[in-house]
């Protein structure tokens, strides 16, 4: 943990300590500071057989603290701040610090027909000394409304915006923009349609593939030299099914398809960032999920689910790049499959505070047409929240 | 594959549809606890008041949040006497309002990027949990 983020940890809890403070001591709170305010204390762990998704299979544990504080001036806005600090056991170096600064403004009340939704965030993401050419800063925004048409009838459109920006290289720096709409619908008792589309536009770096060698031997070159801006175009659309079975289980069936439009000729390098590049995962292709969520358990919530997932990703390209051939890069398309069971058990406590622990299990099957992304894992985590 | 995938996701669809009495149950419910909506996708009725927000619904209460629409469009500040209430908090009150756009603040277009909007994933995108910008 670097000295910026020590300090910066340091002042969110000795701020949250004065603010206790003046409420539990001298029960006097002016501004409504008490009521408005929320606190979340996070401890969880994690461990997962195959950390990287990749032939290594590098297994490892991980330990994760956070503290999240909550304000509402008025009662459409929230203000958050958040600082969340992961440490893994094996893997030192993607040890890392994040620490968030949110808003949220609904300025519809919970009765109105329309609604109105803002949104936007500011997450700094810091590792560790040796793995700091991985720092980065993301920017998120969203703004939606929606329109109760009848009593089972809705619709909704937003425009969303996300930046990514490695501050200390700018080969993988990314930016999107995004619309979606959906509608949703319930008939027939207990049974509900909602389709949704969407539509972004992500600018990123790439290598055209117009180019046929990479050569950075003899040469004033590097592989930087040979990217390219362009933007890469996406839709989707996904229909999903749900309904319930007797009145606290649910289950869920979802489609989603999702298509580029203009990637051929573009190939990522994925060994730049020893595969951190945002870009490495970005995917077209199919998928199907089936969830079942239940409440029928005293006081707990258990999710379970399975899906499948068909991804073609984008042509990548690993290095050295001493002399590498461009047009030799092949699309990645994996087969992934994925079942998971999840139990959460909350307790309030008095009016407004919450105690909530939960265990997770989670396995991952994957086939892929690249021989070191072959894999199986298993993960599971567990952990505990303290909201008051 | 995929074919067989299709085949088996119909297969789903229809037995959904079809699980013996659950229409019957509903509708009786509808009566006292007002028509079924579900906008986050988990199959289970919205409506039901989840008063100490603990995230289990108080099933045999109906949510207050679910009155009438009123107007158009409504801003501000709840109405005095209203079954929102002026006494609740702006911290409780904003729960309930951003729960009024839970189906706007969950898209379903992350299939392909969910890595690049986190701008930090390493493995694949479809993952259980995600720690310290890794998800595993």
């Amino acid at each position: 943990m670097n000295k910026r983020t020590f300090t910066f940890t340091v002042l969110v809890m000795l701020f949250s300590s004065v603010l206790l403070a003046q409420d539990s001591q001298n029960n006097y709170d002016p501004l409504g500071l008490a009521e408005n305010l929320e606190f979340e204390l996070n401890f969880s762990s994690g461990y997962s057989s195959n950390l990287l998704g990749d032939v290594t299979r590098t297994d490892d544990r991980n330990y994760t603290s956070s503290v999240s504080i909550w304000y509402n001036p008025y009662p459409a806005l929230e203000i958050g701040i958040e600082d969340e600090y992961t440490y893994y056991e094996n893997t030192f170096r993607l040890s890392s610090n994040l620490s968030k600064f949110s808003f949220g403004f609904v300025p519809t009340r919970e009765t109105s027909p329309w609604t109105i939704y803002l949104s936007g965030g500011l997450n700094l993401l810091r590792y560790q000394r040796s793995t700091m050419s991985f720092d980065n800063d993301s920017y998120d925004m969203l703004a939606a409304i929606g329109w109760q048409v009848a009593d089972q009838l809705s619709f909704r459109t937003g425009y969303g915006f996300n930046a990514n920006t490695y501050i200390r290289s700018e080969v993988s720096d990314l930016l999107k923009y995004s619309t979606f709409m959906g509608g949703n619908w319930s008939f027939l008792g207990s049974n509900t349609i909602d389709l949704e589309l969407g539509y972004s536009i992500t600018a990123f770096s790439f290598v055209p593939d117009t180019i046929v060698i990479i050569d950075t031997l003899y040469r004033d070159l590097t592989v930087d030299d040979y990217f390219t801006d362009g933007y890469l175009l996406a839709f989707y659309v996904s229909p999903r099914f749900s309904r319930s079975i007797g009145p606290k289980t649910g289950i869920s069936l979802e489609f989603n398809y999702q298509s580029f439009s203009n990637e051929d000729h573009s190939v990522i390098i994925i060994s730049e960032f020893e595969h951190i590049s945002p870009f490495a995962g970005v995917s077209e292709g199919k998928s199907i999920e089936l969830d079942l969520k239940t409440y029928q358990f005293s006081n707990m919530i258990v999710t379970t689910g399975a899906g499948y997932w068909y991804k073609k990703y984008l042509r990548l390209l690993d290095g050295p790049f001493e002399r590498t051939r461009v047009d030799l890069a092949e699309r990645r398309v994996d087969e992934l499959s994925r079942w998971y069971l999840s139990l959460e058990l909350p307790v309030a406590i008095g009016h407004s505070d919450l105690l909530k622990s939960f265990w997770k299990i989670d396995y991952t099957n994957n086939i892929s047409n690249f021989d070191q992304f072959k894999y199986y894992k298993w993960a599971f985590s567990t952990g505990i929240t303290y909201r008051f | 594959m995929n074919r067989r995938l299709y085949v088996i996701g119909l297969a789903v669809i229809f037995i959904l549809f079809w699980i013996p009495g659950a229409f019957a149950d509903n509708q009786e419910n509808q009566s006292d606890q007002g028509k079924f909506t579900d906008l986050n996708g988990d199959g289970i009725r919205d409506n039901a008041a989840d008063t100490d927000f603990d995230g289990i619904p108080d099933f045999e209460t109906e949510n207050p949040n679910s009155e009438e629409l009123t107007g158009l469009i409504s801003f501000g500040d709840a109405d005095p006497g209203s079954a929102v209430g002026i006494e609740e908090s702006n911290r409780v009150q904003y729960k309930k309002r951003k729960f009024s756009c839970r189906a706007h603040t969950s898209t379903r277009g992350e299939f392909g990027n969910s890595d690049a909007d986190a701008g930090k994933g390493v493995s694949g995108s479809v993952s259980g949990a995600c720690a310290g910008g890794l998800c595993f």
